[in-house]
């Protein structure tokens, strides 16, 4: 597993150190990768949250992109489609360099996100869920986001507690 | 856009090079994140 973002290598540095990732995080400032791969965000000039699964025969057995920054895949999903093709039969891949991005490298400045405030943070997400879905009560298709995204706020805290917990042992 | 899957070849987060055609021994998740936290 790998992550790709227009993140450069100081700042994916910071990441993978800040939340123990057991994955390399990839710098592509320019999008490149991103757009070759169809899911570069032309408004937001970043990826869209994606998952792609290469087998080695070279067949994709899952992808997934996410309508927006919350609409991620499902862990289960990507690593099942993982599991199917582990005896594919591997194939050389070649393919053509890919061109220049459609981003201007440049960094915002923003100071990353310090974990020790993420589980609060998320716990007021939760909050915030939870009262939109007492008002809507009638609303199925709300209540049905509103359930997907606390379940997303909840494995956060979990997570970064669980890291935090980590990174003091 | 051309078919996937495309090769290439991006730095990590120790300024080292990762190519997907060296690690296709075995499947490969990429994960495209938003970045700029």
């Amino acid at each position: 597993m790998v992550g790709i973002s227009v993140d450069s290598v100081a700042r994916n540095r910071v990441m993978v150190d800040k939340l123990l990732l057991p994955f390399p995080m990839l710098a592509d400032p320019d999008a490149a990768v991103i757009a070759a791969y169809g899911v570069y965000h032309e408004k937001e000039r970043r990826a869209r949250p994606a998952a792609f699964v290469i087998a080695r025969d070279l067949s994709i057995p899952y992808r997934y992109v996410g309508r927006d920054f919350a609409d991620r895949p499902l862990t289960r999903e990507l690593f099942d489609a993982v599991d199917t093709v582990r005896d594919a039969v591997p194939t050389m891949l070649r393919s053509d360099p890919v061109p220049r991005g459609p981003r201007e490298p440049t960094d915002t400045g923003r100071v990353p996100f310090p974990l020790e405030h993420l589980p609060p943070y998320m716990r007021g997400v939760n909050f915030a869920l939870e009262a939109i879905g007492e008002r809507t009560p009638d609303d199925e298709r709300l209540q049905k986001e509103v359930a997907t995204y606390r379940s997303i706020a909840q494995d956060y805290m979990r997570h970064g507690l669980a890291t935090l917990k980590l990174r003091r042992s | 856009m051309a078919e996937l899957p495309v090769d290439f070849a991006l730095e990590d987060e120790n300024g080292h090079s990762w190519r997907l055609s060296d690690k296709l021994g075995d499947p490969v998740v990429l994960l495209f994140l938003r970045g700029d936290w």
